[in-house]
């Protein structure tokens, strides 16, 4: 990249307006400043190794992750005097072999994060596209529904929904895409609201586009930025409260491994076997921080105006 | 000014309203009552007389409409565990919850004020690297992991503290700063970002020229002018606070809103479950117009614009 380019690249970085992504130029620099940062390279290494341990799952656990093995329970791991190689993180008050558990369980809460995400996207785009674009009362509903939806903080939405429901894989990805919605319909709101009044959209209006191709042409490639950032970091956000609903009893049913489950099952034995609350606590955090890494990344290069706002 | 606390605040009621919409419709969704109370055996007149009595052949509005009443009588149904009306069950507990909260608000302030302020005064230091080790560690560290770990280390091995249980400071410590170490991350952030972004106005520019000593730009000029977005932040915090307060309580067996709420959900109470929902919404929903009508004191151009 030329120092012309990059000096490019900064010049629209302090002055506060997002990147422009049909810019060519723009979105090279972008990807090799993206490559070239530490925290994409351990951010992304650490979860390109969790996705193809929960794919590979049924070939690199050491054993079955629900088989129960009475004669075998609380082994610590393979490192204590009385541990053996072949249950490595030891076994769990069941005798299951935790390892195998850790692993299965970032399979969930991979899928979890992934799709409640995916979905909240989704949606929260499509509303908050609308809802900048048309203003008015069509915005004052939309943002009162918003308003509605915050007075509920997530874990206690999710809380009651599980409650009157049941609990699901699949209401759980549901329950979760619902509470986030709301993130990206506000950030959305915003972008369009920043961009809907500039000259280009107005062009594009003279010429005699309709509003779809408006909206979606010329408006929606603004958001691009801004909603890949929060996604990242809601992918992180909705593991931990998957997690945290888990631990609750609410999240997947047993006997299926989960990180939060496995956390909730090793609270009782703490002083006896620290190994099961811990490990599957470890592979969370560090799922989290690998993760944020990504993000954090994302956000400086892609969209320097959240980057400010923290 | 007035238009501005008016309009707020009729934008709290339809919230409010949204609130007890969203609780109607999820108690509508726990199934069929009749068969709850009738079992699957019973015979199609049985039921027909049941559900007449119980009101649920009117309309849904009329049903709504019930609801709102007996919400505003504070009737929020009959907790199917313990056998009382579920209200005073969460309201007796709310205390607890609260002291939890502010202990945890206070430990988040001791952790984000200090550190959000110097790492952005001191920026790129070793100290703002540091800081950023931390906003990363304790997001990653949810309560229950975070809340465990401490558990093993200081009450398990080293026997400093109980492990749960609640009664005096010894038992808040824990908890409050275990939830307040957690919530402090994003607080911490948005506090460095907002003063970063103040330090380089052109009004800290001229302070400087002025000849004010620097401790006087940053505490009475910088600092002043972050308090909005502290306001903001607090109270976003204290629905997060909420939220964690849930679960930190169900890690160390802390008596209040959060325990009996995550027992009524086993427990399939659903008039608990609800009435819990419903306190926890009012809480946020509170703490959100406070802050929104704490502008008009903070700053001036609330006042000014409305």
């Amino acid at each position: 990249m030329s120092s012309k380019q990059l000096s490019q690249a900064q010049v629209m970085q302090t002055d506060g307006t997002s990147l422009n992504w049909e810019g060519g130029t723009t979105r090279r620099s972008a990807q090799s400043r993206l490559l070239r940062d530490n925290k994409v390279r351990v951010g992304g290494l650490i979860l390109a190794l969790l996705c193809l341990a929960a794919i590979a799952a049924p070939w690199i656990a050491p054993a079955d992750p629900i088989a129960q093995q009475l004669t075998n329970k609380l082994h610590p791991p393979a490192w204590e005097s009385r541990g053996s190689w072949s249950h490595p993180l030891g076994t769990d008050e069941y005798g299951r072999d935790v390892l195998s558990r850790v692993i299965y369980g970032g399979r969930i809460s991979l899928v979890i994060g992934l799709f409640a995400t995916v979905g909240a996207a989704i949606f929260g785009v499509f509303v908050g596209l609308i809802s900048g674009y048309y203003s008015g009362r069509v915005d004052s509903v939309i943002m009162r529904i918003v308003d509605i939806q915050m007075a509920f903080p997530t874990v206690i939405l999710a809380m009651a929904v599980i409650a009157a429901l049941g609990s699901t894989m699949s209401r759980l990805i549901l329950v979760l895409a619902i509470s986030n919605w709301v993130l990206f319909a506000r950030i959305v709101r915003a972008d369009v609201l920043s961009v809907k009044n500039r000259e280009y959209v107005e062009a594009g209006r003279a010429v005699g586009a309709t509003e779809w191709r408006l909206l979606s042409r010329y408006i929606a490639p603004n958001v691009v930025g801004s909603v890949t950032v929060v996604a990242t970091l809601t992918i992180a956000t909705t593991i931990v409260v998957a997690a945290s609903l888990s631990f609750l009893g609410l999240g997947v049913p047993p006997p299926t491994a989960s990180w939060g489950g496995m956390l909730a099952d090793g609270r009782d034995f703490l002083g006896l076997a620290w190994w099961i609350a811990t490990f599957p606590g470890l592979a969370l955090m560090i799922t989290v921080i690998a993760i944020n890494l990504l993000g954090d990344a994302l956000r400086d290069v892609l969209d320097p105006r959240l980057a400010a706002a923290g | 000014m007035q238009r501005y606390i008016v309009v707020r605040l009729f934008q709290g009621v339809i919230v409010l309203f949204g609130v007890t919409v969203v609780t109607f419709i999820l108690v509508q969704l726990t199934g069929n009552p009749v068969m709850a109370y009738l079992g699957a055996d019973a015979t199609p007149d049985a039921v027909e007389q049941m559900r007449e009595q119980l009101g649920l052949n009117s309309p849904i509005y009329v049903q709504y409409g019930r609801y709102l009443e007996r919400l505003a009588h504070g009737d929020f149904g009959v907790s199917a565990v313990y056998d009382q009306p579920a209200l005073p069950l969460i309201t007796e507990r709310l205390p607890a919850t609260l002291e939890l909260a502010l202990a945890a608000l206070f430990v988040n302030f001791l952790w984000s004020f200090p550190l959000g302020v110097l790492s952005a005064i001191k920026r790129d230091s070793l100290l703002d690297r540091l800081t950023a080790v931390f906003v990363f560690g304790s997001q990653a560290m949810p309560v229950f992991w975070s809340g465990i770990l401490a558990i093993l280390i200081f009450a398990v091995k080293l026997h400093w503290f109980p492990t749960s249980g609640s009664g005096g400071i010894r038992h808040l410590v824990m908890p409050a700063f275990i939830l307040g170490t957690h919530t402090a991350a994003y607080q911490t952030r948005l506090l460095r970002s907002s003063m970063l972004d103040i330090l380089d106005q052109d009004f800290i520019r001229t302070a400087r020229a002025k000849g004010v000593g620097e401790r006087s730009v940053v505490i009475r000029h910088a600092l002043r002018n972050s308090l909005m977005t502290l306001t903001t932040v607090t109270g976003v915090q204290f629905a997060a606070l909420m939220s964690g307060a849930v679960v930190t309580e169900a890690v160390f067996v802390w008596p209040g809103v959060g325990s009996i709420a995550a027992q009524a959900i086993q427990n399939a109470d659903i008039s608990l479950v609800m009435a819990a929902t419903f306190v926890f919404a009012v809480i946020v929903w509170c703490l959100n117009l406070i802050v929104d009508l704490s502008y008009v004191l903070i700053d001036p151009r609330v006042k000014l614009t409305s």
